[in-house]
C-alpha cells in the first residue's frame, strides 16, 4: 500500500506565517498545562513529506 | 534572431574525445551546423568514417558518418553529439534535419535516436506519417533524402548535451550503416513553457508500432473521410485522425508532452470511447495511455459521448503526473472492438495543472520559536478546529532550498480534534535555518 494526496480534495492553509506568541515567554509544558493540553512530541524523521503538486504559501 | 555556433579552432581527430567549451546562446535560436564538425570542437563524433555529405539541401555539406570498413555494433552504437550551454531553462523547439524515416523506403539511410539530456526522442523507422517529420529536400533518383523534424524538448540552464545515435545498419545484412546531418536548431518557446496547459494533437505522434502488413499505420483526418466524417465532427468540429492499421493485433502511438513543471496534470482525452456503460457501442477497440511506468485505463471518468454513424467519441478525464522534461506518452491499444479489430480514433491530449485552491487563514493564534541549529523548535497553537484530514505542516528551508513536511497523525495527538496544540519538534538538522507552522487539510488516501 502506497499514499497518496487526493488534489481534487478541498485545500486549506490555515496559518501562513509564523507568529511568536507568548509561549517564549514560558516552558512549553507550562503553557500546554494553562491551555488544558499536553506536550505532543514529534520527531523531524517521522514527518511525511508534501507531494510537490500541493502549494504553500508560507 | 539566429546564432550560429562557429569555432576558429580546426581538430584533426575527429573520433576522440574532445573537450568541450561551453557556448552561451546570446539570442534565443542556436542553429549548428553538421557541416562545420572539423572547427567546432563541441562535436564528439564516434565512428571511423566522418566524411562531409554533398548532398546536404542548401549548404552543399552536411555531416556523413558511415560504417566504412566497420561494421555497425549494437554493443557500440556510433554516434555524433555536442554539448552547449544555454542561459534560460525551459522549453525549446528542436529542429533538426537528418536521414529521412518515412515509409522506411531509403533503405541505404540507418535509423538513429536523438537524446537530449536524459530524454529520448526516438522517430521509429516505420514511423506513421505525422506533422512533426516531414520531407526535407528529397533528391529524386538519390539515396540522400533528408526529412525535416520538429519536436518539443526541454533544456537546463547551463550546460546540455544533444547525441545522435545510429541505432542499425540498413545494408549488406545490416553491417553497413549511414547518418546524415545537415543542422538542429534550438528556438526557446515562451509559449510552451510559461503555459499552464499542454496540448498534443493525434497527428504529432514521434512514433507507432504498426504490425500490419505494409508497415504503415494510417493516418487519416476523419473529416476528410466520408465514412468517419460524421463522428469527428459531432466531437470537436476539427480534424480527427483514425489509426485503423493496427489490423488484427495491438499497437501504439507515441507522442512527446514537454513539461516546464513537475506535478499532478488533469489529462483531458478525446477519442475512441472505451466506456461501454453508456450503452452505446463502438466499433474501436479500448486503449490505455501510459506515461512512464503507469498506465491509465481511459473511460473511468467519461465526461460527454458523441455518436454517429457506428463510431462512439468520448471525451474524458484522468489525473496523471508529469515530470520536468520531456514525457513519452504511448496510446496504447491492447484490447480490439467486438469484431476483433484494432482501432482508434483520435483528437487530442491535453494536460491542465490541477488546481490548488485559495488559502485562508482560520486560527485564533500560532506561536513558535526555533534557534536556526537548534535540533528543537517548540509550536503552539489555540483555537483550532480541526478536521480529519487536517495536517500539521512545517515550511522548511534549509541549504537545499524549501520543502514541505507534515504530521500525519494530528488526530491523535490532539485528542477530540479541537485543538490547543503544543508541539515539540526534536531531531532537527543543523541544515535547517528556518520552520514555519501551518495547518492545511487535505485528503490521504491509501492505494494499492
Amino acid at each position: 500500500m502506497k499514499k497518496y494526496i487526493n488534489p481534487k480534495m478541498e485545500y486549506k492553509l490555515f496559518s501562513k506565517e509564523k507568529i511568536v506568541t507568548e509561549s517564549a515567554a514560558k516552558s512549553l509544558s507550562d503553557w500546554a498545562e494553562e491551555h488544558g493540553t499536553t506536550v505532543a512530541g514529534i520527531d523531524y524523521n517521522n514527518l511525511a513529506q508534501v507531494p510537490s503538486n500541493i502549494k504553500f504559501t508560507f | 534572431m539566429k546564432k550560429q555556433i562557429l569555432c576558429a579552432l580546426s581538430v584533426a581527430a575527429l573520433a576522440a574525445t574532445m573537450l568541450t567549451v561551453p557556448v552561451y546562446a546570446e539570442d534565443t535560436i542556436i542553429r549548428v551546423e553538421g557541416k562545420d564538425y572539423e572547427s567546432d570542437k563541441n562535436w564528439t563524433i564516434h565512428s571511423t568514417n566522418v566524411t562531409p555529405n554533398k548532398w546536404a539541401p542548401g549548404s552543399n555539406n552536411g555531416l556523413n558518418i558511415s560504417s566504412g570498413s566497420v561494421a555497425f555494433s549494437e554493443t557500440d552504437k556510433p554516434y555524433a553529439s555536442y554539448k552547449f550551454n544555454v542561459e534560460k531553462a525551459g522549453i525549446y523547439d528542436l529542429e533538426y534535419a537528418a536521414n529521412y524515416l518515412k515509409d522506411g523506403s531509403k533503405v541505404y539511410l540507418s535509423p538513429f535516436s536523438v537524446t537530449v539530456n536524459d530524454d529520448e526522442i526516438m522517430f521509429a523507422g516505420d514511423t506513421p506519417n505525422n506533422s512533426a517529420m516531414t520531407a526535407y529536400t528529397q533528391l529524386s533518383g538519390t539515396q540522400s533524402d533528408y526529412g525535416k523534424y520538429n519536436v518539443p524538448v526541454y533544456l537546463e540552464a547551463g550546460e546540455n548535451t544533444i547525441k545522435f545515435t545510429i541505432e542499425g545498419g540498413r545494408y549488406n545484412g545490416g553491417k553497413d550503416y549511414v547518418f546524415y546531418l545537415d543542422y538542429f536548431q534550438f528556438t526557446y518557446n515562451d509559449t510552451a513553457t510559461t503555459s499552464e496547459t499542454i496540448q498534443v494533437e493525434a497527428e504529432d505522434l514521434i512514433a507507432g508500432n504498426v504490425p500490419s502488413s505494409n508497415g504503415i499505420a494510417k493516418l487519416i483526418p476523419t473529416d476528410s473521410n466520408t465514412t468517419n466524417s460524421a463522428a469527428a465532427k459531432l466531437a470537436s468540429n476539427q480534424t480527427m485522425y483514425q489509426f485503423n492499421a493496427f489490423n488484427n493485433a495491438g499497437g501504439y502511438l507515441e507522442y512527446i508532452v514537454p513539461s516546464a513543471t513537475e506535478g499532478d496534470f488533469n489529462l483531458e482525452i478525446t477519442g475512441s470511447n472505451t466506456d461501454k456503460t453508456t450503452g452505446l457501442k463502438s466499433w474501436c477497440g479500448d486503449f490505455n495511455v501510459v506515461i512512464g511506468d503507469t498506465t491509465i485505463s481511459v473511460g473511468e471518468d467519461v465526461t460527454s459521448v458523441h455518436k454517429a454513424d457506428v463510431y462512439d467519441i468520448m471525451t474524458a478525464n484522468q489525473t496523471v503526473k508529469l515530470k520536468q522534461g520531456l514525457n513519452k506518452i504511448r496510446v496504447e491499444l491492447d484490447k480490439p472492438d467486438k469484431n476483433g479489430r484494432y482501432l482508434i480514433h483520435l483528437d487530442y491530449l491535453k494536460f491542465t495543472p490541477v488546481e490548488v485552491p485559495e488559502v485562508q487563514d482560520q486560527f485564533e493564534s500560532f506561536g513558535g520559536t526555533y534557534e536556526p541549529g537548534s535540533d528543537t523548535a517548540e509550536f503552539t497553537a489555540t483555537g483550532l478546529t480541526l478536521k480529519d484530514a487536517s495536517k500539521l505542516v512545517f515550511g522548511i528551508t534549509d541549504d537545499k532550498g524549501k520543502t514541505y513536511k507534515y504530521v500525519d497523525n494530528l488526530t491523535e495527538l490532539t485528542g477530540d480534534g479541537s485543538a490547543n496544540l503544543a508541539v515539540q519538534l526534536t531531531g532537527i538538522p543543523e541544515t535547517v535555518s528556518e520552520i514555519k507552522l501551518g495547518v492545511a487539510d487535505f485528503d490521504v488516501k491509501e492505494v494499492e
